[in-house]
């Protein structure tokens, strides 16, 4: 193997083995196990940029290693792959430093941080599959890393929730399991395509074809939180700030819709699964999902809650914009991988900030929040509008592309499904922005903590601050080269829609 | 004045603001409000027309100033540099407060909508006025204020929603989003009609022009007398812009939609005046004046919507239409902030009500010479478009005789009863 090849899996093993170092570590190495966690985040941040440099100049990164017969282990550093693995580690650069200054003093440390970095590293992993028993074994290994995260706090409402999580993910895992399987005896390859390896299948597999989309659909959708199979994820807002950031933005839901997109894309392609008549009802799901989640979200007081039925919704566009089935919706889908990350992951650094330093964990607690810590609630106010869609926030760029899309495959119904969203979007969130800079501070906060002059800790306050700053610029900046929105394009050219 | 130098004045009268939005920075400087407005003045002053863009930036952003433009944006610094004294007189807010980061912040949107040379610059720009000026309307006001502020912000959701939706029927016809490319590409396409409905519904709702008003009179009655300045004049004027820098007005006959406008125009005024005679509160006279402001606009928006060849005639008075009419609101606002405080708190009352019966009587006598006028134009214009009929140059007299014919002529009549009935409010 050349140098090329064995990147991939340096980058998948830059976190596996700091975590698997720091479940050895007693819990006042405290030095040690910061150290390992940023050395890791910091190699796999410089590896993924190697990776991305290269890509782009047309290198190949591929790491094969033998599995089982006929089967192999694929890790392959494609456009779309580089694309969420940039977000992973990215964000786990970032979030690795929330979660030391959010878990400072408390118990486990070395255990979570343990659990931590296996959760990145199966999500790099998910990211970085060639083929789909790679992609199965990586997904099933993110349950698996994600429970502990979850139950972390040990509380019975943890517990329940973890319980909730593993019972659904594990059923998610199964169907994934049964369709690949199916698909397997019926084509004897699972390896990624562009524009899918189906086409060569005949009228008679028709049925069976559909039934393995739905199962594989079904199975990544109770990861992606498709309605009605999202139950699991308003439940996990049990767990620790960092944890939800990491659920929502990063690792698990995402993981979810990044495997729907390689299903339709790699595994069926766009064209062959439009003609199975399955990528309309996928887009009417996916719209009804936006508008439900929404709507749910509507009625939410508890801030984490709420941003997590958000999710359930902001998710469903990645799903919407491949299911239009054109480039430019596929481009809008593919995008907002990356955007809904950026604008999410501020929203939950906001909300455990504002639960760690005053104690607030509903929105009717959050009257005059803005007075008292301006900087975490100006980043909450450009996640928030990113959200809503309004410019020049990255959630601007991925509506206009999804609503350009849908005009150019002659879809408008999508106009509404979005215009939709965003107007419940404003309704959950500008009341929430309203309390926090117009209303009138209460005379004390449900549980304050002192940070001295500062509004709070460095290492909470950084992560929001620059996540913020690169949802606007992933907005403002969406035109430079290597902008995710310009990535995305790449993406759209090279992978899916090659003239 | 090199066109370098009038680009940096461009980024500076933008940016400036913004970055003086900052607590930290304006906290430490002082008259901060006066100064943000200081590089958009410098440009009206210094810089010759001219144009700047930006391709890196979103979709690639372009500002321009030119004749037009330069009117309104000359009329906007004087409001801006005007409410920023007032406020420092009445040492208003507190130096803590956040009211100065979003005068900043709804004055850089302001300037850059002006600015702004396509539909995407503009409706960032516009969002981020519009979300500012909330905050401005709600700042420290009581329950009254904070229901005309919900009212604005739900018209304001709407009126961006419809905006982009707008944007992207125009964006599906067009690549380029330069103001004048999507006149001539939404002119005469399956979607010109959403669109000019998206369109005129938006700014109508953000503007707050009647019948779509009702947050502007909510707002006005409780809003200081400082900021209903603002209030009364940058959403009315940045409205007005919109619908005249995003309709394809010109470039196609639209009867049905030139019509519309003008009957609400008409009605518009109507309202106001009539609205105003029977509230009889003087400090509500600024938000009917801006009714009758832009229900003017919506006529002659109208007549140029119906007689597309008759808008070159007269486009090139509606950008300073907009600046004379943001000028006029400012005049008549300061008025009622005078007359209000001249006198002592115990006689304030009887100052309204002699404002009012002054007003009155105003009205009795200047009614029955309005009429005498009205008449008499009527008569004028019947014999003028005869004569016009018989003149040798056919395309002109045509062009005239259509105008004057059926509704336009009589839509002139009422255009100069609004006018006549804002002076006689004065």
């Amino acid at each position: 193997m050349n140098w090329d090849a064995w990147i991939p899996l340096l980058v998948v093993a830059s976190s596996l083995l700091p975590g698997l170092v720091i479940f050895t570590l007693a819990e006042e190495r405290i030095r040690l196990r910061t150290g390992l966690n940023l050395f890791g985040a910091l190699t796999k941040l410089a590896l993924v940029g190697w990776m991305f440099w290269g890509v782009y100049n047309g290198h190949h990164f591929e790491t094969r290693l033998p599995l089982l017969p006929n089967l192999e282990l694929v890790l392959r550093a494609g456009p779309l792959a580089l694309l969420f693995v940039s977000l992973s580690t990215v964000l786990w650069l970032v979030t690795t430093i929330y979660a030391i200054g959010y878990l400072e003093g408390s118990p486990h440390r070395s255990r979570f941080f343990g659990f931590f970095s296996l959760c990145v590293t199966a999500t790099v992993g998910v990211a970085l599959s060639g083929n789909m028993i790679t992609f199965l074994i990586f997904y099933e290994f993110l349950t698996l890393a994600t429970y502990p995260l979850l139950v972390h706090r040990g509380t019975e409402e943890a517990r329940r929730a973890g319980h909730t999580y593993l019972v659904y993910t594990m059923i998610g895992g199964a169907l994934l399991l049964l369709g690949t399987a199916w698909l397997y005896s019926l084509t004897g390859t699972l390896e990624f395509t562009p524009r899918g390896f189906l086409s060569g299948l005949g009228e008679e597999h028709r049925h069976a074809l559909i039934i393995i989309f739905v199962l594989m659909i079904a199975g990544l959708g109770v990861k992606a939180a498709l309605v009605p199979l999202h139950g699991w994820l308003p439940l996990a807002m049990v767990a620790p700030a960092p944890v939800s950031a990491l659920l929502h933005a990063v690792a698990v839901v995402k993981a979810g819709a990044f495997g729907i997109v390689r299903v339709v894309y790699d595994v069926f392609g766009v064209d062959f699964a439009t003609g199975l008549g399955v990528m309309e009802p996928l887009a009417w799901l996916a719209g009804f999902t936006i508008i439900y989640g929404s709507l749910r979200a509507l009625f939410q007081d508890d801030l984490k809650r709420r941003l997590a039925f958000s999710t359930i919704s902001q998710v469903s566009y990645i799903v919407l914009g491949v299911a239009i089935a054109g480039p430019i919706a596929t481009i809008g889908g593919v995008v907002h991988l990356v955007h809904q990350g950026l604008m999410k992951i501020t929203l939950f650094f906001c909300a455990g900030n504002l639960a760690e330093t005053l104690g607030i964990h509903k929105v009717s607690e959050m009257n005059g929040v803005g007075r008292r810590m301006p900087w975490t609630m100006a980043a909450f106010t450009i996640g928030a509008f990113g959200m809503i869609g309004a410019p020049p926030v990255a959630g601007f760029i991925s509506k206009w592309y999804l609503g350009m899309g849908a005009l150019e495959a002659g879809q408008s119904w999508v106009l509404l499904v979005l215009a939709g969203s965003s107007l419940l979007n404003a309704a959950y969130f500008l009341p929430i922005l309203h309390a926090a800079w117009f209303r009138k501070s209460p005379e004390s906060w449900p549980h304050e903590h002192d940070f001295g002059r500062k509004e709070t800790a460095w290492a909470l306050l950084l992560p929001p601050l620059i996540t913020a700053a690169l949802a606007l610029a992933a907005g403002l900046l969406a035109t430079l080269p290597f902008s995710p929105l310009e990535w995305a394009k790449l993406i759209s050219v090279r992978e899916f829609y090659r003239p | 004045m090199s066109s370098d130098f009038s680009n940096i004045l461009i980024w500076l009268a933008v940016l400036w603001p913004l970055l003086l939005a900052l607590p930290a920075l304006h906290q430490r400087l002082p008259f901060p409000r006066h100064l943000a407005v200081l590089p958009a003045a410098f440009l009206v002053l210094f810089s010759a027309d001219s144009a700047l863009t930006v391709p890196w930036l979103l979709f690639g952003t372009s500002f321009s100033l030119h004749g037009g433009g330069r009117w309104i944006l000359v009329a906007i610094v004087m409001l801006w540099l005007l409410t920023a004294t007032l406020l420092w007189r009445a040492k208003h807010p507190a130096p803590n407060d956040y009211f100065t980061t979003l005068f900043l912040l709804t004055l850089s949107g302001n300037v850059g909508l002006i600015l702004a040379a396509d539909l995407v610059t503009f409706f960032c720009f516009s969002t981020l006025m519009s979300y500012g000026f909330y905050g401005l309307l709600i700042h420290g006001g009581n329950g009254q204020v904070h229901r005309a502020g919900r009212l604005y912000l739900i018209c304001l959701i709407v009126a961006d929603l419809a905006l982009f939706e707008a944007l992207l029927l125009a964006a599906s016809n067009t690549e380029n989003l330069q103001f004048l490319a999507v006149h001539q590409a939404m002119s005469n396409v399956p979607a010109t009609h959403f669109y000019l409905g998206l369109v005129l519904t938006a700014f109508m709702l953000k503007a707050g022009i009647w019948p779509l008003s009702l947050w502007l009179s909510t707002a006005f009655s409780a809003i200081s007398s400082s900021r209903a300045l603002l209030l009364v004049s940058i959403p009315v004027a940045a409205g007005l812009l919109g619908m005249l820098r995003w309709l394809p007005v010109g470039k196609h006959s639209f009867d049905e939609w030139g019509l519309s406008l003008q009957i609400i125009g008409v009605a518009g005024m109507l309202y106001a005046a009539f609205r105003f005679y029977t509230a009889r509160q003087i400090r509500l006279l600024p938000a009917y004046g801006a009714t009758v402001g832009s229900g003017l606009f919506m006529v002659l928006l109208g007549v140029g919507l119906t007689h597309p060849s008759l808008w070159h005639d007269f486009a090139y008075l509606a950008n300073p239409y907009i600046a004379v009419s943001v000028l006029f609101l400012v005049s008549l606002s300061l008025f009622v902030r005078r007359a209000q405080h001249d006198q002592p708190p115990d006689t304030t009352f009887d100052s309204i009500k002699r404002s009012i019966k002054w007003v009155e009587k105003k009205i009795q006598i200047l009614a029955q010479q309005c009429s005498v006028e009205l008449h008499r134009i009527h008569r004028l214009s019947a014999i003028a478009g005869r004569m016009l009929s018989r003149s040798p140059d056919t395309t002109r007299s045509q062009k005239l005789e259509k105008f004057m014919d059926g509704w336009s002529a009589r839509m002139i009549m009422v255009v100069m009863l609004g006018l006549l009935l804002t002076w006689l409010m004065i």
